[in-house]
């Protein structure tokens, strides 16, 4: 069946990145929206918006009533559910059915059977995928968790049963840290899915992050796509990604692809998707868990196929089947995606919500912006700090980086903190232009203080001094608001400077 | 004169002259001169030939200043409020401390009561922000002297969350 018209029930970003695609296939976009979203990019962009509740999330993008209601207010065939939200409730897809609409993504038994991690977990073991060693059984108490812990042996991790996205999940290194860690680790799974399970799995020492796209449709065929690698993880939450790995040669490549196929049909799956894997020191990967939607990174993987992944979603959703054959997929280049986040990285990268009062993103040969915010947006507490995502395309790895490194020095955002300064210290680490590097190595970057460039430091002193000798002379002027960037202010300057001379 | 800080260092900033957009600047001693003209909605310095594209707002202390992907928050003292800054010096105590948030969010978690002893680097209060969980914890060896907060309760940047001696 052809969609013509698609319900958006995300925001920012990602909900901006989907309604481009539906503008480019002639698809009508939905928007819903919460109290503070009014004025938010996504609502602006779609051609009609429709207002869901209050700003917390659990009032307005995760009510299925709501969201259901607006998408047969609009007469919607589908709902895409973008990432994070409802994107992987097997309940919203079964309203979706039971309404008529298509949900975009897999199908429920799918979402069902991989979304949960220990149900993935025993299904791919019995499916013949390697499994990192640990529980596959939820783990009900605190008691027993203590047993399995000894039994497993130190370090572990504790992760939500229905986790993703780096939400409830906790590093054990010994028996003294378990306790407090189950506590913060069961209530941000309950806090962010609604369920507090945790289970059990192994730590791997300074493993790669591995990832494989896959698309699968309604008829069995499938795809693989060169893997990208998200080892550059803060509390577990991906900061930069890549594609393809510096680690990976193409027989591994088509190992872990061919792989990652294999998972995606013993689940039955029937959209685009991402199997995540460890690689481990000695290039044994194991099965993490797959993502049943369309992943943040998705970018990189378009970059270096020049295919829209959100497109052949669609497509898969509509029962097409997928016209690509895997000779379709050729690894052209390679390329980087630098998450922008609303945090700061000087004070630990507590969230730093509010109103963005200057933007400047970075264009040129071979950069890509995929934002949800602009000049006068602002950017709430209540929702993921994501802010945007900066991808880079070169024919090699060096000239990613190198045009990374170019677009991020003309990225500006003010009014908020954001981690573009952390971005640039990645990118110019010997490790990271090496290609070495592991899931430990924001934690080892963190710990080399920053050197500000002396030349540069010294131009912001004396530009701080120059706007403050300025500012003096409004002052003494009888002008007392401070010259911010206001032009009026400017344009009285040399006037003023001329009349009081004596500031000087 | 002015002082200005950037990180742990501290400039002595004079600016002595000026011709047109031209400043003639001395900083720690050596002397600059600095063509410093405004755009749209930037500045562009050039000194000693080298030009540099610089973004800035005024903050509480001084100037944040954005640099090609750098930033810099720097603060500026001018000579009257450098001589308060010092004699207001050496008058810090070791008495009760209160703990403000850093951040807007939701207490999720409030782990301590009024009275109850903590240890440096004990989470007193969780928080969360964008999602995330976030641990505050006590910034010394003390007791809890009063608890600002209770669970769930929404708080604003720089609320107080508790006072600890």
């Amino acid at each position: 069946m052809k969609i013509k018209k698609i319900l958006i029930a995300n925001r920012s970003e990602i909900a901006i990145r989907i309604a481009r695609a539906c503008r480019e296939m002639g698809i009508k976009t939905v928007a819903v929206y919460s109290e503070i979203d009014r004025n938010s990019l996504h609502t602006r962009y779609m051609d009609e918006a429709y207002y869901i509740g209050k700003s917390p999330a659990s009032e307005s993008y995760l009510r299925i009533d709501k969201i259901i209601d607006a998408a047969l207010k609009s007469g919607a065939d589908a709902i895409h559910p973008g990432y994070g939200f409802l994107a992987e409730n097997s309940e919203f897809v079964k309203e979706c059915e039971k309404n008529g609409i298509i949900f975009i993504g897999p199908s429920r038994d799918s979402i069902y059977l991989l979304g949960n991690k220990t149900r993935a977990r025993t299904k791919m073991k019995s499916s013949d995928v390697p499994i990192v060693p640990g529980t596959t059984e939820p783990v009900k108490s605190y008691d027993l968790l203590e047993q399995e812990a000894e039994k497993i042996g130190y370090p572990i991790m504790l992760k939500a049963a229905a986790g993703g996205g780096g939400k409830g999940i906790r590093l054990v290194k010994n028996e003294s840290e378990l306790k407090s860690a189950f506590e913060i680790a069961s209530s941000e799974a309950k806090a962010a899915f609604g369920d507090d399970t945790i289970y059990i799995e192994k730590a791997i020492i300074n493993p790669r992050h591995i990832e494989v796209q896959i698309a699968r449709d309604n008829h069995g065929n499938s795809l693989w796509f060169p893997e990208r690698e998200c080892s550059i993880q803060r509390r577990h939450q991906k900061v930069l990604e890549e594609s393809p790995s510096a680690a990976i040669d193409s027989r591994l490549r088509e190992k872990i692809g061919r792989t990652a196929v294999k998972a995606a049909d013993a689940a039955g799956y029937n959209s685009v998707g991402t199997v995540e894997f460890l690689l481990d020191e000695k290039y044994n990967f194991y099965f993490l868990e797959v993502n049943t939607r369309l992943q943040v990174e998705h970018p990189v993987t378009e970059m270096v196929t020049g295919i829209d992944l959100v497109k052949l979603q669609i497509e898969i959703a509509e029962n097409k089947p997928i016209e690509l054959t895997q000779d379709d997929i050729k690894l052209n280049g390679h390329a980087i995606e630098c998450r922008i986040y609303a945090e700061d990285p000087e004070k630990n990268f507590r969230p730093s919500p509010g109103k963005v009062i200057g933007l400047r993103v970075p264009g040129g040969i071979g950069v890509r912006n995929d934002n949800g915010i602009y000049e006068g947006a602002v950017i709430p507490l209540f929702y993921d700090p994501i802010v945007g995502k900066l991808i880079t395309w070169g024919d090699s790895r060096t000239q990613a980086i190198e045009r990374m490194k170019r677009a991020l020095s003309e990225y500006l955002v003010k009014g908020i903190k954001t981690t573009i300064s952390f971005h640039r210290k990645i990118l110019n680490d010997q490790s990271f232009i090496d290609g070495s590097i592991s899931t430990e190595f924001v934690d080892n970057l963190l710990k080399i203080k920053n050197e500000p460039d002396k030349r540069l430091s010294e131009v912001a002193v004396i530009a701080a001094a120059i706007l403050s000798e300025i500012n003096k002379s409004h002052i003494a002027a009888g002008d007392d608001n401070n010259i911010k960037t206001g032009s009026s202010n400017w344009k009285n300057f040399g006037m003023r400077m001329g009349l009081c001379q004596q500031c000087l | 004169m002015y002082y200005v800080g950037l990180k742990e260092e501290e400039s002595k900033v004079e600016v002595s002259g000026r011709r047109g957009s031209i400043f003639d600047v001395e900083i720690d001693g050596k002397l600059r001169q600095v063509d410093f003209v405004k755009a749209e909605n930037s500045y562009s310095l050039i000194i000693d030939g080298k030009s540099y594209e610089i973004d800035c707002e005024k903050s509480k202390n001084g100037y944040d200043i954005w640099m090609g992907g750098n930033y810099f928050q720097v603060s500026v003292l001018s000579e009257a409020q450098k001589r308060i800054q010092l004699s207001k010096k050496g008058k810090k105590s070791g008495g009760p401390q209160i703990i403000e948030t850093e951040m807007p969010g939701k207490i999720v978690l409030v782990k301590k009561v009024t009275g109850e002893t903590v240890k440096k680097g004990e989470t007193v209060v969780v928080l969360e922000a964008m999602k995330m969980q976030n641990e505050i914890l006590s910034p010394k060896d003390g007791t809890i002297e009063e608890m600002y907060v209770k669970d769930a309760q929404m708080v604003e940047a720089s609320d107080k969350l508790f006072k600890i001696k």
